[in-house]
């Protein structure tokens, strides 16, 4: 009895409430549960996202340090006398600057080695100031080849200390290194930024890196445009000096459309969540009835019992936020992993070390779990208000106005539809706005779906009788009776299984435009090149003598060599693939091309330019504009011939003929080469044979054309896991909205079942009664959902996928998504009518009955 | 575990510096005479051991230590006067015999340490800077023919015809300078060997040239002067430091109207005496030169200055005396205030001289540099 | 226009009617009254005669299609919904046939409801509801939740409830309709006791002649107007 005197001091409408909720408490589980997952996916996506953008940021910060600008010159690097030259001419906030990836060969964790001067260096970067014990370890570490700082905890991680040689991979090239000294932090973000680089002096980089005479780039802090200007006017053609951080480069610009797509998707869960809370609350609501009518005809107010159903509805907010918020935190540690891994495969080099607890995203958490469930509130508030002070309602009253409420929520979501669509045809690339449309029109379906299911269960009366009796009759019957309180979780239940179609759609698309692509791409047999993160490609030269020894190889047909590179354009810094045989056979591989067929090798060699869908869609770029390379003989005017599909790369490539490479820039290296081998050889034997005779040369990867797929695959399925947790997530939260609409409808039909039970049904067939509505429930939910999830798909890939990443994706339909989906909708329901169908079977008639 | 500021690197790479010169803690040497070891397959400084020119105006890397300095007094048509310092120190991290060679263009074994400042007499105002640079050719580094020493933009560099151009700007003080020798160069000591203290090899190759016509313009925060003067150059190498009891030195650099040059030292030591090895040259105007033992002059202090950026107790004003050459002379700074307070800290600044040479009177203008007086640097590290 | 009379309630041609499906009800014709300060009335009809929706016009619950209802001067139908609950809040007393207590909460806060959204203070609250329960016989079952109590003892805390806070009128709808004879009986005289009492005028709607003992006078509802008997 304690619970149900709980609040004696509390306002009255509290009191009420928290008395209610104490009476059910089932369905305030539920509902608290229901507010509690949205927020902690909401939550555990931000931390995820915060904590892999705040070690990007640090990282990048940390290499990029206080530069302003960036003096640079494509593959060939900045030579010394260059820099030398801009010292002697008094610019001295320049620093030397070698940036690669190194892995130490005893972990396997990239990381990146980043080669300093540590005079030159000292305005642009903190780290490079070392602890005590520092006279020694800075003479060896200026003076003595091969030396390098580490961070104390990268260096634990790597079990190595101070005077330890160890082993890092330079671009397939094994290089003894010793550790010099280690790095103190000076705070705990900057121990973050540490946590992924390898330190070293300019001359150990440039030696470590086989470059002699030249740097990677020259960072530089420039005060204006008239230092720029003066800088500019210091140099030779063919260099570039662009600004720092306002551009972030394109690996940035990616991941920030990842993140912005989970984060999406985050809120999609949450919006399934709202919905189980506006169907929750609207039952409490409904099953109220009777209560608010006596209070009102006691003289409460309509405005008092208006705050009284939100005080309602935030004392859920609270209670179910600070749970989720806990429950955010504890998932948010274990996503950081996925999001970081997908990070570290297609775009960067990151290690997050720490997951921070972003403020923000508490923030966010609280401001959407509080706000959330008063919106969803307010409109069962509105209705319990404006109930007339009556001593009895009728229930055929209530749900008459349901129905009500049921054709006009359908007209509502008919205009949501109709301005989400009209958001997406707005010409606009801003992902967020995309997502609006999007969202607008899914919640558009999900207000429809209550007259939908209305029809549906009209439809089915004459089956369910077929099928199950009158018995059957009168559970279709009463769930298009009963939309009152099962037209919200038919909803929040379609929703998420549309969600789950459109993904799992959009996947699988995804998934078979990648293997078509590949099977036409990939000509060669045999893949040769330098090992780098999971999907990017490398841009570390392949040793010449590999090349020599493919060359001479009797077995091979064709050689197809490939030299990838980042180039400064006028367009920004974009990624360069030069080719020996950059057109392509397969004239499928071609968007579109603006010569013939057959002039595009002659068009490619004079010097023209292939960009990748991507590319151009990220750039804006269309057949005939020009692109200007910056190039070691000055800025050189590229006309673009052709736009080709590519899936390797979101970031887009520029694609060219090696030779007019190579005559633009003073770079003979290789960084992929593809074997085509004489029909009737082993690809295996030939493949093993290869890897045993360059692994004296250089680490390289030898893989046949399957293994090449294959891998291509895993990172392609790594990317899309925490995609796949959130549907799962998303299909949870609506699984507890419709355990909670049943119970509620069950409680409902406590009588009804009483007066059956009293004439004769047995338990197990008021039990099946049960389990039969509530699959019909989830019936509906699947069928409203395959049109609302197809429609979801076709956004997903023509709109959103578009824009964040610039890919045409081939919309694959098979029945796998449609089928899980079902699986879902039924599986979920029938989880939900579990517990009613249980408690049906225990339960006196009598009971039912009082 | 100590954290640093961003000085840090700065600061201990000075550190190396500045052993030779004064941080008597982080020397090693034993003070039994004839019992310097070799440092790190460092060369030391021998007595018969000859200045070559043009090879020994380079740099000199089987040595640790070696720095050229220029420094000089200036002024424009309406006599407004000025002093500038334009010094370049290289230390040598690993000696050259460790026997690694690198491939890298910007390897190096050795830092490059410069200061410039520039005394403006009439404001009254001494302006200080320091750098730090890697030895790469690069960015900075020194020739013996013809005779460069460079960090980044801070540059000396030698004419067809022996003028040497030295330029150096930073923080709007500029200098750029044209100097013609006249005297010199002139060997210090034994011909060149500098005897520091009782070890032979607590010494230094010490060569100057005390007399360059100066022309060219100052600039100070966007003002510039076309001024006329006369310069001094000092270029010394060295692989030894001071010894135990040496505290520092006051050393002056000093050019008469009568056409004599004086260069004199004293070795100051932790008893407050003068060191036995602290010495001298005077140079006459036809640029024959005799070296000063300690007992061939004095020098008194006659007033003193407390720094208010140190604290340090500076004597300021001197009586020096040289009475084989029958000379008097009172030397006192153009202005009080010529403390470098940079990674270490010294005075050095322009000075003024009145007094009798043989009778006459004779005035002229020098440079003295004091160090010791502020609290050592050492300890904070 | 009649002059003011000392009347404390006046139903003035009341006309009602209700949408069934396609077809229109009328339910009240035109229905008058007029009852005196401290006056027990009965109001006694069939089933359906429009007794409860009287009733529910009488209370501000529901709003008739034309004429008027005013209780103490104050014209119920001139008023806005929210005023309409207001005064009702203050000057109305209500017991129901059911749903007339609040399950949630005990017998003395039941009791305490009109009072507390008043916002008499505590104190007062205690002592005016320990009274009443008392007086009403159930001064031990203060704590005990409205599923304990008999059907009889429910409608005694209503009629506590419709009292504690002195209204002008009370309005009893077939009060003791689920109720067995001689427990209806008690309640009645209960509810009549304690309105004289008090001085409450009180209208009763009932459709048993039993209940008529306790009034000053009855009245009949019959074809959608009131008549004397």
């Amino acid at each position: 009895m304690k619970p149900r005197r709980l609040g004696q001091r509390l306002p009255l409408w509290l009191r009420l409430s928290l008395r209610h909720a104490a009476s059910n408490p089932v369905q305030t589980t539920l509902m608290v549960a229901g507010v509690a997952l949205g927020v902690a996916v909401i939550v555990a996506i931000d931390i995820a996202n915060q904590s892999a953008e705040r070690a990007f940021l640090l990282s990048t910060e940390a290499i990029a340090g206080r530069a302003t600008h960036q003096l640079a010159r494509g593959p060939s690097g900045v030579p010394v006398a260059v820099y030398a030259q801009l010292r002697r001419e008094g610019v001295r906030r320049a620093a030397p600057v070698i940036e690669r990836l190194a892995v130490p060969t005893i972990s396997q964790q990239p990381l990146t080695l980043i080669g300093v001067d540590p005079f030159a260096d000292a305005p642009f970067r903190d780290y490079t100031t070392v602890g005590s014990g520092f006279s020694d370890s800075f003479d060896t570490l200026f003076a003595q080849s091969g030396t390098v700082l580490l961070s104390s905890e990268t260096a634990s991680a790597l079990g190595v200390s101070v005077g330890d040689t160890f082993e890092i991979e330079i671009a397939g090239q094994r290089h003894p290194v010793s550790l010099a000294a280690l790095i103190e932090a000076n705070s705990p973000s900057q121990r973050r930024a540490l946590a992924s680089l390898i330190v070293c002096d300019i001359a150990t980089a440039q030696e470590l890196t086989g470059q002699k005479d030249t740097v990677d780039r020259v960072d530089l802090m420039l005060a204006d445009e008239a230092d720029l200007n003066g800088i500019e006017a210091l140099l030779p053609p063919g260099f570039e000096i662009a600004a720092v951080g306002a551009n972030s480069g394109p690996a940035r610009q990616m991941i920030v459309a990842f993140q912005t797509n989970l984060y999406a998707l985050s809120l999609l869960a949450m919006l399934v969540g709202m919905f189980l809370i506006f169907n929750t609350m609207t039952f409490s609501i409904v099953r109220r009835r009777p209560l608010i009518g006596t209070l009102r005809a006691i003289g409460v107010t309509r405005a008092e019992i208006f705050r009284g159903v939100c005080a309602e509805a935030i004392l859920v907010a609270v209670v179910g936020t600070s749970i989720g918020i806990a429950m955010g935190i504890v998932l948010g540690r274990s996503s950081v992993d996925l999001v970081t891994q997908t990070i570290n495969d297609l775009f960067y080099a990151l290690t997050v070390r720490s997951v921070e607890i972003p403020p923000l995203a508490i923030l966010k958490g609280l401001g959407v779990g509080l706000l959330a469930p008063l919106l969803a509130a307010a409109l069962p508030a509105r209705e319990a208000a404006n109930a007339p002070p009556r001593s009895a309602m009728s229930r055929s009253a209530v749900e008459t106005s349901a129905e009500d409420v049921v054709r006009r929520s359908a007209w509502g979501g008919l205009l949501l539809a109709t301005l989400g669509t009209a958001i997406l045809l707005t010409p606009s690339r801003n992902l967020w706005v995309a997502f609006g449309g999007l969202f607008s029109v899914v919640l558009g379906a999900a207000f429809a779906a209550p007259l939908a299911t209305a029809w549906l269960m009209k439809a089915w009366v004459s089956a369910t009788r077929r099928l199950f009796g009158t018995l059957g009759t009168a559970a279709a019957r009463d769930v298009g009776r009963s939309l009152s309180r099962t037209s919200t979780a038919v909803a929040a239940l379609m929703l998420a299984v549309s969600v789950a179609i459109g993904l799992r759609v959009m996947i699988t698309s995804f998934r078979s435009t990648l293997a078509i692509w590949l099977e036409q791409s990939l000509e060669g047999d045999i893949y040769l090149s330098v090992p780098a993160l999971g999907g990017t490609a490398s841009t570390s030269a392949i040793d010449p003598r590999v090349i020599r020894y493919l060359q001479e190889l009797r077995e091979g047909k064709r050689l197809d060599l490939l030299r990838a590179t980042t180039v400064s354009t006028d367009r920004g810094v974009v990624h360069l693939a030069a080719s020996n045989r950059a057109a392509f056979d397969n004239p499928a591989l071609y968007k579109s091309l603006s010569v013939a067929r057959d002039e595009i090798a002659a068009e490619l060699a004079s010097g023209s330019l292939l960009v990748s869908e991507p590319l151009a869609s990220r750039l804006d770029l269309s057949l005939g504009d020009e692109l200007t390379l910056q190039t070691d003989v000055g800025p050189a005017p590229s006309r673009i011939v052709g736009i080709y599909y590519d899936y390797a790369s979101s970031t887009g490539t520029v694609l060219m003929d090696l030779e007019a490479y190579r005559s633009r820039w003073s770079d003979q290296g290789v960084t992929a080469a593809a074997l085509i081998l004489e029909k009737g050889v082993s690809v295996d034997v030939v493949t093993e044979s290869i890897a045993a005779a360059v692994a004296p040369i250089q680490l390289l990867r030898v893989r046949a054309n399957r293994q090449l797929r294959a891998d291509a695959f895993a990172v392609f399925d790594q990317a899309f896991a925490i995609t796949r947790a959130l549907v799962v997530l998303a299909t949870a939260v609506a699984a507890l909205g419709v355990l909670s609409a049943l119970l509620a409808l069950q409680l409902e039909r406590r009588r009804e079942f009483g007066i059956l039970r009293a004439v004769g049904l047995t338990r197990r067939q008021a039990a099946a009664q049960v389990l039969l509505q509530t699959c019909l429930m989830g019936s509906a939910a699947a069928v409203i959902a395959v049109p609302t999830g197809t429609l979801l798909a076709v956004l997903l890939i023509r709109v959103i996928n578009f824009r964040a990443f610039g890919w045409t994706l081939q919309m694959h339909i098979e029945a796998g998504p449609y089928l899980e989906a079902f699986a879902l909708a039924l599986g979920a329901a029938t989880i939900a009518a579990m517990l009613p169908a249980f408690r049906m079977m225990r339960v006196q008639t009598s009971e039912l009955l009082a | 575990m100590t954290r640093r500021s961003r000085r840090g690197i700065a600061l201990a790479a000075l550190a190396l510096i500045a052993l030779s010169c004064r941080n008597k803690n982080q020397i090693d040497a034993p003070p039994a005479p004839h019992a310097a070891p070799a440092k790190e397959g460092f060369e030391f400084a021998a007595a018969d051991r000859k200045l070559v020119f043009p090879n020994d105006f380079g740099a000199h890397p089987a040595f640790q230590t070696e720095w050229w300095y220029y420094t000089g007094n200036v002024r424009n048509e309406s006599g407004r006067h000025f002093g500038y310092q334009l010094t370049f120190f290289r230390r040598s991290l690993r000696s050259a015999s460790d026997g690694e060679t690198r491939a890298a263009s910007l390897a190096s074994q050795a830092v490059y340490m410069g200061h410039f400042a520039l005394t403006d007499t009439q404001g009254a105002k001494h302006y200080s800077f320091e750098r730090y640079s890697r030895a790469a050719d690069a960015v900075a580094g020194a020739r013996a023919q013809p005779h460069a020493v460079w960090l980044d933009d801070w540059q000396v560099s030698t004419a067809r015809d022996g003028v040497r151009h030295i330029r150096a700007a930073d923080g709007g003080i500029e200098i750029d300078l044209r100097l013609r020798p006249t005297k010199g160069p002139l060997a210090h000591g034994n011909r060149g060997y500098s005897q520091k203290g009782s070890d032979p090899n607590r010494a230094s190759h010490y060569y100057s040239f005390p007399r360059m016509r100066s022309q060219g313009s100052i600039t100070i925060l966007g003002n510039q002067w076309e001024v006329q003067g006369e310069s001094w150059m000092d270029h010394e190498f060295t692989s030894s430091g001071l010894a135990d009891n040496q505290i520092g030195w006051d050393w002056f650099s000093l050019q008469l109207d009568n056409g004599f040059d004086l260069m004199l030292f004293h070795l100051r030591t932790d008893t407050g005496d003068v060191d036995p090895y602290s010495s001298g040259t005077i140079m006459d105007p036809a640029g024959l030169s005799r070296t000063l033992r300690r007992d061939d002059f004095s020098i008194e202090p006659t007033a003193h200055w407390r720094s208010p950026h140190t604290h340090g107790d500076y004597p300021s004003r001197w009586t020096i005396a040289v009475p084989s050459a029958d000379l008097e002379i009172e030397v006192t700074p153009v202005i009080a205030d010529q403390e470098l307070v940079h990674s270490f800290v010294y005075w050095e600044g322009s000075v003024r001289i009145s007094g009798n040479a043989r009778g006459k009177p004779v005035a002229g203008f020098g440079f003295a540099e004091l160090t010791g007086y502020a609290r050592s640097m050492a300890g904070s590290f | 226009m009649p002059p003011p009379t000392t009347a404390l309630l006046r139903i003035d041609d009341l006309y009602k009617s209700f949408d069934e499906g396609d077809r229109r009800r009328q339910v009240l014709r035109g229905a008058s009254a007029e009852i005196a300060q401290g006056e027990i009335t009965a109001i006694l009809g069939e089933s359906g005669s429009g007794k409860s929706t009287l009733l529910n016009l009488i209370g501000g619950i529901d709003r008739a299609d034309s004429g008027s209802v005013s209780i103490a001067g104050i014209d119920l139908t001139a008023l806005d919904e929210d005023r309409r609950t207001l005064f009702r809040r203050n000057n109305l007393g209500i017991v129901f046939q059911f749903f007339n207590l609040i399950d949630t909460l005990t017998v003395f806060e039941n009791v305490a409801l009109p009072l507390e959204l008043r916002g008499d203070s505590s104190d007062t609250i205690q002592t005016a509801v320990s009274q009443l329960l008392e007086r009403v016989g159930l001064g031990d079952r203060g704590d005990s939740f409205p599923d304990r109590l008999s059907g009889g003892e429910q409608q005694r805390v209503a009629i506590a409830r419709a009292l504690i806070h002195q209204p002008k009128l009370v309005l009893a709808d077939e009060p003791t309709g689920n109720l067995d004879a001689k427990t209806g009986t008690s309640i009645l005289e209960l509810l009549g006791e304690l309105s004289r009492q008090h001085d409450t005028t009180l209208v009763l709607v009932t459709h048993s002649r039993t209940a008529a003992a306790i009034a000053d006078r009855v009245l009949t509802m019959r074809d959608g107007l009131l008549e004397p008997t």
